[in-house]
């Protein structure tokens, strides 16, 4: 998983987003160990400090926990909390699509027809 | 200190090999020529005396050369490629640097005259009287040659301690006692100081300068932070 | 806020250990220029700090000033409590350093090359150094001269982290890299920031390695520096601001941290730090605008707008 540094999300919360996105889709089970701070920094290329605090986050929102010399596992919870949180990533996505449209000075009626439209493309059966 | 030593030796290789050849060079190959001048006409010109006595000296009147080439080289060479930044990031001192500098540079000179004072003395006792064979050759030019390396190397040191290029440090180091030889010359013949006894005075200046030149050099090292 | 008060805020509870790195009114000047400007700043230990600017801006002056390779017009410079003129021997011992232009004796073999340079180190790991030799592919019987730029920048790393040091002071560590060597580059100076206690000093170009590795960033122009603040902060608690401005009218009062703006027809561009909130109510409150958007910045926007906010006042 590649991190971009350049983008806009801090780098913390798209190795938070990474994780979150794992759990959610069962690629670490409850109970399992996660991967070592350190070896996720070497992984990504990114400062330990930056991987403790997604991991930080990740145990405040309870989708993990840390025992002290063995590293994280994911918690009992952990799916849910994940989905959860993903929950909250695709709000924020369209909170930012919202204000887009309002700076644009666009109608609250066309922002969402254009959410609706959209919403038919992405979901809809694609076309012959 | 070892690794430093090693690494002034492996720098200063080209300048060994010159000085190898300068010394060992007239000799071997002088006497190679004996050799087959014996074999061929069954007799030689002069005795074997006296050819190590006059080859050793002419051996060590050449090496002043590569004596130059040793103190100009010596600290300038690290500057001209820039490896003096490289030693700069690590750790010795930069007295640990020069004194490795200075032992190479010093004991090279001896080492030269060690081996050339051996042949002319040791081979040519080995062979006959040597007091007798030195004093025909006019081996008495033996101290002016000692004197002019002291005075080479201590100026070629001195300026490739304060410059960049070994080139220009080891030609003002054979240009020193050529200057210092016109110098006198000039008080002596043009100013009329008749009894000016050059030989003291060559050799004496020569040394003082030499040596002087050497610490200088080490001190400007010393006191400066750019590698 | 000034550097030494994000000093205190940075140093936050572990006010017992001294700062790693410190830079006491370091002054150099070269003629009638001056490179380097009463340059202050306290590194605390274990953290990586980035150090970005132009061209020119002074990093590469400092840098070696604070290696002990020039001395400073003025002001001091501490590495480990160590003051690096008075004793640079003893600071290198515990310090690497990777300059930007490689001078690794040509003639020397990379096998040569690293048993010289453990000669010098009490501390050197030979584990470490093996295994290194190994992850960046070096052949340890090909000289210097043979070797291409980026396995030279490689074992130049190499030789300044085998011995374990508590600092590691690199000056523009992967400029001119090809991507594939960059990362093993990247890879390399992890394992050192990894162990604990350990302080990372870079300067870059390459922001996207700044934001990877440092913790705190350094923002040097023109041999001052403009800002110092954690990366977090300083990328995105940076906002550049879009405001419509009526016919005619003009902004009144920028809010405060705006270090660049610029009004064109009727929009008014501006790149605020410290952004909250009360930023915005600010802006409304003192300001006439009718339309207001908040825009992300990433690291490169926000170190230009500080050049170029610079270049405007000056």
């Amino acid at each position: 998983m590649p991190v971009d540094p350049n983008s806009h999300v801090p780098i913390y919360e798209q190795i938070a987003d990474h994780l979150r996105g794992a759990v959610a889709a069962g690629v670490y089970r409850p109970g399992e160990p996660l991967p070592s701070i350190r070896a996720l920094a070497l992984e990504l290329l990114v400062n330990p400090n930056t991987v403790q605090r997604a991991y930080q986050e990740l145990e405040r929102q309870g989708l993990l926990y840390t025992r002290k010399g063995l590293g994280a596992f994911v918690a009992e919870g952990g799916e849910r909390s994940a989905r959860n949180g993903a929950a909250a990533a695709v709000r924020a996505r369209f909170a930012e699509g919202i204000e887009l449209g309002r700076a644009a000075r666009m109608s609250p009626g066309s922002i969402r027809g254009a959410f609706e439209e959209q919403w038919d493309e992405s979901t809809g059966t694609p076309e012959c | 200190m070892s690794a430093l030593l090693w690494k002034d030796l492996r720098v200063n290789r080209l300048v060994l090999i010159i000085g190898a050849v300068l010394l060992l060079g007239p000799l071997l190959v002088g006497a190679g020529i004996r050799l087959y001048c014996l074999r061929r006409y069954g007799v030689l010109s002069e005795p074997w005396c006296d050819f190590w006595a006059e080859t050793g000296v002419f051996s060590l009147g050449l090496s002043m050369l590569s004596l130059a080439l040793l103190g100009g080289n010596a600290i300038a060479c690290e500057r001209a490629d820039r490896s003096a930044e490289f030693l700069a990031c690590l750790p010795p001192s930069r007295r640990l640097v020069i004194a490795s500098k200075a032992i190479v540079v010093i004991g090279i000179g001896l080492l030269i005259w060690g081996i050339g004072l051996g042949v002319t003395y040791g081979a040519a006792a080995l062979a006959g009287d040597v007091q007798e064979a030195v004093a025909r050759i006019r081996g008495d030019a033996l101290p002016a040659i000692a004197h002019t390396a002291v005075l080479l190397v201590g100026a070629g040191w001195l300026v490739s301690s304060c410059l960049s290029s070994p080139a220009i440090a080891s030609g003002i180091g054979i240009a020193s006692p050529i200057l210092l030889f016109a110098l006198l010359s000039v008080l002596k013949y043009y100013y009329g100081y008749e009894d000016l006894d050059m030989r003291f005075w060559y050799g004496t200046l020569a040394v003082g300068l030499g040596v002087t030149g050497f610490a200088g050099g080490v001190v400007h090292y010393l006191r400066r932070v750019e590698p | 806020m000034s550097p030494r008060g994000r000093r205190s805020a940075e140093m936050g509870d572990d006010t017992m250990t001294s700062p790693a790195i410190e830079m006491e009114e370091l002054t150099r000047r070269f003629g009638d220029q001056t490179a380097v400007k009463g340059l202050s700043l306290a590194i605390p230990a274990g953290s990586t700090f980035g150090f970005i600017g132009p061209n020119g801006a002074g990093k590469t002056t400092t840098i070696r000033m604070l290696m002990g390779m020039l001395r400073p017009t003025a002001g001091r410079a501490r590495i480990l409590g160590i003051d690096v003129a008075r004793d640079p021997a003893a600071m290198k011992q515990r310090v690497g350093y990777v300059p930007e232009l490689h001078y690794i004796y040509r003639w020397m073999r990379v096998g040569e090359a690293v048993r010289f340079c453990r000669s010098f180190y009490r501390t050197w790991n030979d584990e470490l150094s093996a295994e290194l030799l190994e992850l960046f592919e070096l052949d340890r019987g090909k000289r210097v001269k043979h070797l291409s730029k980026g396995m030279v920048a490689k074992l130049a790393l190499l030789l300044a982290v085998a011995h374990e040091p508590e600092v590691l002071i690199l000056d523009e560590p992967t400029s001119g890299l090809d991507p594939i060597i960059r990362e093993e580059f990247l890879d390399g100076v992890l394992r050192t920031l990894c162990a604990r206690q350990r302080t990372v000093f870079f300067s870059s170009h390459t922001l996207s390695d700044v934001q990877r590795l440092a913790d705190t960033i350094g923002i040097l122009y023109g041999g001052q520096l403009l800002a110092v603040r954690p990366t977090d902060e300083l990328v995105n608690g940076t906002k550049r601001i879009r405001a419509v401005l009526p016919d005619g009218a003009a902004p009144a009062r920028p809010p405060a941290g705006t270090i660049w703006q610029r009004v064109e027809r009727r929009e008014w561009l501006l790149t605020v730090t410290g952004y909250t909130p009360r930023t915005l109510d600010h802006l409304r409150e003192h300001n006439p605008v009718d339309n207001v958007e908040i825009i992300d910045v990433g690291l490169e926007e926000v170190f230009k707008d500080f050049v170029r906010g610079q270049r405007v006042s000056a």
